[in-house]
Parts: C-alpha cells; sequence; structure tokens
C-alpha cells in the first residue's frame, strides 16, 4: 500500500470511516498491530488500520474490570494489570510485537489455562463496535454479571473483524495466582501422555496447564494457586509419577511463555503451521492420521484440546481439513506469508451453522463490508 | 406492565391449527383442553397470566421442527417452555401462540467422562444433571437456585448463573455444543465436545437469547471434577457497608471464593424467624463465604480469610465445621425469597448488578427510595458479582401499594444502570423488564440487537414480545411481584 494511512484515533474517526467505505462500496481490511496477518483468508480491502485507538479507558482491580481500547498494546496491560497482581486468565499469546487487545478479542486468543479458566470470550463483558450500518453500538456491560439484551460480546469474540470494528472492550480480569510451579515429566509415549492429562484433568487440583510434545516425550503440568497448596499438590503428582523435574515459578513462567507464544513450533521454507481444537480423546488419533499428510513437528495443549502441528506448505488443504472433521476437530491453517492467499484457512462449518453465520453477518455488516471473506469464501 | 395483545386473525386459526398439529404429533402430545392449559398460564411470575391456544410436548429435534413448520405457515408465534420457572416472564404465552413445552425431551444421552461432557436433551432439570455424574465424582457448575426443578433448555435460554457463578461462570461458560431449531424448522448442530467452534460464536448468541432466536434440542455440558473441599464461614458486620468492604478485600487479597453473599437486618431477622439457621440476631449485616477446590488451598485461604475478615471489622466469626454445618449456613440463605412471604404480604424482587464499588452509594439511596415510597427493602446479594436482590415490600391489597413497588422497583433499577451496572444480572429480561431496556441501550445498540432478531426469525414468531420494549422509552416496572406467598413453585429455594 504506497498511499499513506491515516491510524483512525477515535470510535468517532472510525465511524466516519466506516460511513465513507458504505457510501463509496468499498470493503474494510481493519487491523492495528498487524500481528495476526497469518490467521484466516486474505482480506481484499481499503486499510483500516485502528492502531492510534488505543489507551486504557478505566481499570478498577476491585471491580475484576478492565476497559481498553482496542489498538492497545497487549504487553502493555498485562504490565498494568501485573502491578495490581493481576491477569487475564484466558492468557492470551501475543505471536509478535505489538499485539493488541482488539487484534486478540477479534481472533478470540486464549493460551494454556484455556481448559481450566475458559476461553477469551468467556472474559469478555462488553463491547462497542461501529457496525455495518455505521453506527456505534454497545453490547454487553461492564460488570461480570450481566443477562441484559444478546450476548454480542461473545459474537464479536473470534469473529475476525468480519462483524464490526471495535472501538472499545471490557475484559474481565482476575487475580494472579501466589504461586505456580511446573513439573515436568519425560518419556511418555502419546497415548500414554494423552491418558494421563485425561486423567489429571478430571482430578480436583488446581491444574492450570498441561501439554505434551517434544522429542523426549515431556509432558508438562502446571500447579497454581497459594504457595503451600502448591508444593503439595506437586509432591503429590510426582509421588504418582514416580519422578519429574520441577520448574519453580520463574522457569515455569518462562516455558509457558515460550511454549504459547509457539517458540518451539518454528517452521522452515517449505512448512506451514497448523492448529487443530478437537475434543480431547481424539488428539493423537488426528496427530497419527496427520503423519500421512507430512506432518513433522507437534505438540498437545489444552489437557490434549488443541493440537499444534507443522505441515508440509503443499499439504493437500481440503484433505488436512476432512482428516480433522473426521476427528471432530476444527483446524487453522496459518498463512505462508502475513495476509498473503490462504484459501481454506479454517475448517469450514456445516451448512446450518454456515448459514447462521451468514445471518449473523447479514445483521450486522448488511453490505459486507467488514474482512469480507476472512473467515470462509463468501462471508 | 400489560401482557402481548393478540392479533385476532390468529386467534380465528386456532382450529387449524390443532389439524397441523395433530398431524405433527401423537394425540397425547397435544394439550388444547381450556381446563389442562390452566397449567400454563403463566411462569413463576405469576403477576401476568395468559393462556396460550394449545401446548404442544414433542419428543425429538424432528417433531420440534415440525411444529415450527406448522406455526410459520400458519403464522402462529411459539413460546418455548423449559420448567416455567423464570423469573422475568420470559415464557408468559400469548393468547394468540402455542407453548412448546420440552418436558418430553428428558433424557441423558451420552456421558463422556474422558472429554468431561455430558450430552443431555433439553428437559432435563439442572440437577438431574450433576447427579447424572456424580457417582463418577463429577458435577456441573452452574446451580441456579431452582436447580431441582428448572430445565437445561431453559438455563441456556436464560443463561441461569448460581451462586457459585463467579468462580465457576454462567451457563455459556459451561456449554459446548447444541442442537437446535431454527424458525425455518432447520435442525442446526453448533459446537461439539471440543473448546472451539466453527465460525462465529453461535453458542454465545444463542445462550441467554430468551427464545427468540431458536430452540434448543440437545445440549453438550462441561462437566468438572467436584471439589476435593468445600468449607463455609459466616461473618457478622456492623454495617452493610463494611460486609461490602470486606468483600473488596477478599478478591483484593487474591483469592476468588466460590461463593459470597451479603444478607442485611430486615433480611436475616425474616430468615432467622423462618428457618432457624442460627444466624445471630440484631445485627446488622451477615457475610457468606464459601471458599473450595483442593483441601490444601482451601486450609490455606480459610486461615488468611478469617485473618483478612477480623481486621476489616468483623465482630463475629463462626466456620462450619463440618457438611452439615455447611449446609446450614446456606439455609438461611436460601430461604430468604420465601422468609419475606411471612412478613409481608407480597414482595418485589429486583435483580440488578452494579460495580461492587457503588454498593454503598446504593444503598443508601435504595434507603431513600424506600423512604420516599413508604415501603421496606429488604437486601440480599450475590455480594461477590455485585447482583443485588432487593425485596420490595408491599401488600397488594392495599390501594396503590402494588403501583408504589413498581415505581420503586424501577427506580432501583435505573440507578443499577446509572452507576454503571445492568438491568438483569441472573433473571432475564423477558416480559417485565423488557420497557426498561432503553435505560440502558439507545436505539442504535436496540437496532443491532432487533436486526439479528430478523436475520434469524423473520416471521417474528419466536417468543415475540419478549427482551426487546414496545415503546423505546424507559418506563417503569420490571422486577418479580409474589402474592401472600403464592409463588408459582411455592417449593423452590429462590436465591
Amino acid at each position: 500500500m504506497s498511499e499513506q494511512v491515516i491510524p483512525l484515533d477515535s470510535s468517532i474517526a472510525v465511524q466516519a470511516r466506516v460511513r465513507q467505505a458504505l457510501a463509496d462500496g468499498e470493503a474494510l481490511d481493519i487491523y492495528a498491530g498487524a500481528t495476526k496477518g497469518a490467521l484466516g483468508r486474505q482480506v481484499v480491502g481499503s486499510p483500516c488500520d485502528v492502531s492510534a485507538l488505543r489507551g486504557i479507558v478505566s481499570y478498577e482491580p476491585g471491580e475484576l474490570v478492565l476497559v481498553a481500547r482496542p489498538g492497545t498494546p497487549l504487553d502493555e496491560v498485562e504490565r498494568v494489570l501485573e502491578s495490581e497482581n493481576q491477569h487475564f486468565a484466558f492468557e492470551p499469546p501475543a505471536w509478535g510485537t505489538g499485539a493488541t487487545l482488539g487484534g486478540t478479542v477479534a481472533c478470540n486468543l486464549s493460551g494454556p489455562r484455556r481448559f481450566k479458566m475458559g476461553a477469551l470470550r468467556d472474559h469478555l463483558l462488553g463491547i462497542e463496535i461501529v457496525d455495518g450500518c455505521g453506527e456505534l453500538v454497545r453490547g454487553g456491560g461492564k460488570v461480570v454479571k450481566n443477562v441484559t439484551g444478546y450476548d454480542l460480546p461473545k459474537v464479536l469474540a473470534g469473529s475476525f473483524g468480519t462483524l464490526g470494528v471495535l472501538t472499545e472492550v471490557c475484559l474481565k480480569v482476575w487475580p494472579r495466582p501466589e504461586r505456580e510451579q511446573t513439573l515436568c515429566i519425560e518419556g511418555f509415549a502419546p497415548p500414554a501422555a494423552l491418558d494421563k492429562m485425561l486423567e489429571w484433568a478430571g482430578r480436583p487440583l488446581e491444574i492450570t496447564g498441561l501439554a505434551y510434545g517434544g522429542a523426549e516425550g515431556r509432558l508438562m503440568a502446571r500447579i497454581e494457586g497459594p504457595g503451600p497448596a502448591v508444593d503439595r499438590q506437586v509432591e503429590f503428582l510426582r509421588a504418582e509419577c514416580g519422578d519429574g523435574d520441577v520448574l519453580d515459578v520463574d522457569a515455569s513462567r518462562t516455558f509457558w511463555r515460550q511454549w504459547r507464544e509457539l517458540e518451539w513450533l518454528q517452521v522452515s521454507v517449505g512448512q506451514q503451521r497448523w492448529r487443530f481444537s478437537g475434543p480431547p480423546t481424539r488428539m493423537v488419533r488426528l496427530m497419527e492420521a496427520l503423519k500421512a499428510e507430512g506432518l513433522s513437528r507437534w505438540g498437545i495443549d489444552w489437557a490434549g484440546g488443541l493440537l499444534w502441528a507443522v505441515l508440509p506448505v503443499d499439504a493437500e488443504v481440503g484433505l488436512v481439513h476432512r482428516t480433522a472433521a473426521r476427528h471432530q476437530a476444527l483446524a487453522w491453517r496459518f498463512s505462508a506469508q502475513p495476509g498473503g492467499r490462504n484459501e481454506e484457512a479454517f475448517t469450514p462449518p456445516n451448512a446450518g451453522v454456515f448459514h447462521m453465520n451468514q445471518m449473523l453477518k447479514k445483521a450486522l455488516d448488511p453490505q459486507g463490508i467488514f474482512n469480507p471473506g476472512k473467515m470462509y469464501a463468501l462471508d | 406492565m400489560n401482557v402481548p395483545e393478540p392479533v385476532p386473525e390468529r386467534l380465528k386459526r386456532r382450529d387449524a391449527l390443532i389439524d397441523a398439529l395433530r398431524a405433527a404429533l401423537r394425540t397425547d402430545q397435544l394439550i388444547h383442553r381450556e381446563e389442562d392449559l390452566v397449567a400454563y398460564e403463566c411462569d413463576a411470575v405469576s403477576a401476568y397470566r395468559q393462556r396460550p391456544l394449545c401446548v404442544a410436548l414433542p419428543e425429538s429435534g424432528d417433531e420440534v421442527s415440525a411444529v415450527l413448520n406448522a406455526c410459520a405457515k400458519l403464522d402462529i408465534p411459539i413460546v418455548p417452555w423449559g420448567a416455567g420457572t423464570g423469573l422475568s416472564g420470559g415464557a408468559l404465552p400469548r393468547a394468540d401462540g402455542i407453548v412448546l413445552s420440552t418436558a418430553r425431551m428428558n433424557k441423558v444421552l451420552d456421558i463422556d467422562l474422558q472429554n468431561r461432557t455430558i450430552t443431555v436433551q433439553p428437559g432435563v432439570t439442572n440437577k438431574s444433571v450433576s447427579d447424572a455424574v456424580a457417582a463418577h465424582g463429577f458435577y456441573y457448575a452452574p446451580d441456579p437456585s431452582s436447580q431441582i426443578a428448572c430445565s437445561i433448555g431453559g438455563n441456556i435460554a436464560e443463561n441461569s448463573g448460581g451462586v457459585h457463578c463467579l468462580k465457576y461462570g454462567t451457563t455459556t461458560n459451561n456449554l459446548l455444543g447444541l442442537e437446535v431449531v431454527l424458525a425455518d424448522g432447520q435442525i442446526v448442530r453448533v459446537g461439539g465436545k471440543g473448546m472451539d467452534q466453527a465460525g462465529c460464536d453461535l453458542l454465545g448468541l444463542l445462550t441467554g437469547s430468551e427464545g427468540l432466536l431458536a430452540i434448543t434440542t440437545e445440549a453438550t455440558l462441561r462437566i468438572l471434577p467436584r471439589p476435593e473441599r468445600a468449607q463455609a464461614l459466616m461473618a457478622v458486620f456492623a454495617s452493610i457497608e463494611a460486609a461490602g468492604e470486606a468483600v473488596a478485600q477478599v478478591i483484593g487479597a487474591g483469592m476468588v471464593p466460590a461463593g459470597m453473599e451479603i444478607m442485611d437486618r430486615l433480611s436475616i431477622e425474616a430468615v432467622e424467624g423462618f428457618v432457624g439457621a442460627g444466624y445471630p440476631l440484631g445485627v446488622e449485616a451477615l457475610l457468606l463465604v464459601e471458599l473450595d477446590g483442593p483441601a490444601s488451598e482451601v486450609e490455606c485461604h480459610m486461615e488468611r480469610l478469617q485473618v483478612l475478615l477480623k481486621r476489616a471489622g468483623a465482630s463475629q466469626i463462626r466456620v462450619a465445621q463440618d457438611e452439615q454445618q455447611r449446609l446450614k449456613l446456606w439455609a438461611g440463605r436460601k430461604a430468604a425469597f420465601p422468609a419475606m412471604g411471612r412478613i409481608s404480604p407480597d414482595y418485589y424482587c429486583m435483580d440488578g448488578t452494579i460495580p461492587r464499588g457503588q454498593l454503598p452509594f446504593v444503598l443508601k439511596r435504595i434507603g431513600e427510595f424506600s423512604q420516599q415510597f413508604g415501603l421496606s427493602v429488604a437486601n440480599v446479594f450475590h455480594a461477590g458479582d455485585g447482583n443485588l436482590h432487593p425485596l420490595v415490600l408491599y401488600d397488594s391489597n392495599r390501594e396503590g401499594d402494588l403501583e408504589q413497588a413498581e415505581a420503586l422497583g424501577a427506580e432501583i433499577l435505573k440507578l443499577c444502570v446509572e452507576v454503571g451496572g445492568v438491568l438483569s444480572g441472573e433473571h432475564g429480561i423477558g416480559l417485565e423488564k423488557r420497557d426498561l431496556m432503553p435505560c440502558m441501550f439507545n436505539d442504535a445498540d436496540l437496532d443491532a440487537q432487533e436486526r439479528i432478531k430478523a436475520s434469524f426469525d423473520p416471521q417474528q414468531l419466536l417468543n415475540p414480545g419478549k427482551v426487546f420494549p414496545v415503546l423505546r422509552r424507559c418506563v417503569e416496572g420490571g422486577a418479580m411481584h409474589v402474592h401472600a406467598g403464592a409463588e408459582t413453585f411455592p417449593d423452590l429455594e429462590r436465591f
């Protein structure tokens, strides 16, 4: 894009931009930190840069509520939360420098704590958007318990910018656990590791991270809570396995940061990242099935519910999606170049769900100007 | 508040409707005799009553689809009905519509302990979901007070919570998959047993949509391992503000209790006279706190909690020593609503949520409203999440009392919105708070929501007349009325 794009810095500016797009019949390609370009299909549209729409609007630690503009950098928010001994319990990955709150919400990105504490969508309390009619619309609220009207925040979370331009988000924040430790046990074959994850996730323990991967067959279990309780649970699990190293606070934090940022899932030329989400019991079988498509590096997160994988760029995309679907899983293919062509980026939904998505799109973006085609062809 | 007006032409199509439904269902799946329809006149908001044209009792997604098709052809509205325990008139029938009861779809379809899910039909009660997995050490977290009677389908429609929802979330946070029937009869499966959905978050949209977008015919729910330990305590404070401040300190100290409840003097005394929970009399405020989790964590937090509460001014703390004592502490709180029936002929229950920091101000204003309107207000609330249940006490046999109670209630809800809160924390909007929606949402906000409704249900046949205001200005009304203890479900706990 040779033309200079002026970042929009207020909800009014966003509204004006959307109204102009509606008048001109042009589509908008919405972004802020531009760190999520590898997700979804290519969007052809005029740039709509909301990176200047930033800043924390209000933060009330006692209410467990934070309100911020979407262009606010994620790390900036996280630092502020940390100063009050709080955090986002859904542990979002950034996947690049300059990641913003808005992009994180738009992609519903949730880290290793997801299976225990819920996804981003479970923590999104309120939103303000400019909708496809050019109106500033509020949904949800700014308190932790609310059933007033449709839950628009959830609808916007994970909509990849296809339903509206976020101008403000309100998120639930959570006390940081006082202490964390990670038990690290090597030598598990994949089926045994999955069995262990399923078993432990079904125990009344404060296990908040349960992942598996690497050539060593390493199972990682994070326990969080007050110090003495963490010690006792880690000891209990270690005794059960007969062995295992313990990563203390700093090492544990470093491990889970690197894990959620996918630092271990590097790709070489000719390779592509994939993400598969589905019923935990199916994940090892899915992994085995993907070997036929050229699976190289992989790892399992979310106590079995999420499989990260590296496949060759020339893997037959439709076939991979069908393999995923056979195991009741949904796949995301990361594009080779950020913002590049990425047909069939997401496993297509069934016809009924596709129809319902279209009804939603028609309601909030009747002229189809927001990130057209980002999720599926013709959305 | 008026019940929705029937469209006269629809009433004339009653016979055609019954014929069409007879073609879709067996005879025993259709209720249409006047005397049998009485049971479906109202949900738990008994102040509003209306008899439907008939009641359909489908037993599968296909039958629900057939019923919706028949209704679509004849332009007849459908009011979905779970157990009829809702507190906002959301299941109030229409005189020109049918009630679609999910009561016959009451089977548990699948228990998958490894994936920690259970799949049920919508008519299964909330409690029986937990019961179905209890022997395996699991439970279903949302626990609305009416859990022995309320249905999962209704829980999904209302996004029901319970006393544990600060820590464990409401229905929407514990739902993985749905089978629904859309207004055009199409049967759709959304989500599944995994933690993500294809496309946008339709589960999020449908949960809490109060029966306006689709009818649930199957649900896959997340189940959790039952906590190793649950322990409760009761603390006495000199004022309700002091109790509220203690709650802020508990959260500030990094603890997230499974439940935190505050009761004021009027409530404590009513409850003690009713169930004898062992609460001290003559005190201004009681705080109940329950911690759960691994035994090691509960022990650790319980110690800290007591130190913190003492420092926050608790004059007395009593820790439940065993399960029996724990349940007794809760029994009082859970009896708060019925106990009001003993001290007042009628009460009117509000359900706003406020930022917790506004509690002292809001309570002061409620006290002023109480004086101004000449009616007592008892306060019980879910203190952890700021969800208030002020109970306005009145006597419907006294001229003008009801109107005063409604006006007072509306003032309280408007106040909740003014201080940054919302109209409903957990009871839903339904019919009764519908006309207060413009206090919280402007025209553009409501337009966006109504466009979703129109897109999913262009004929406006699914539960029309609920949630969205007929006239878009902030008007009076909006809470639950109970006369002479005559709740529709007097035996249900209400908290």
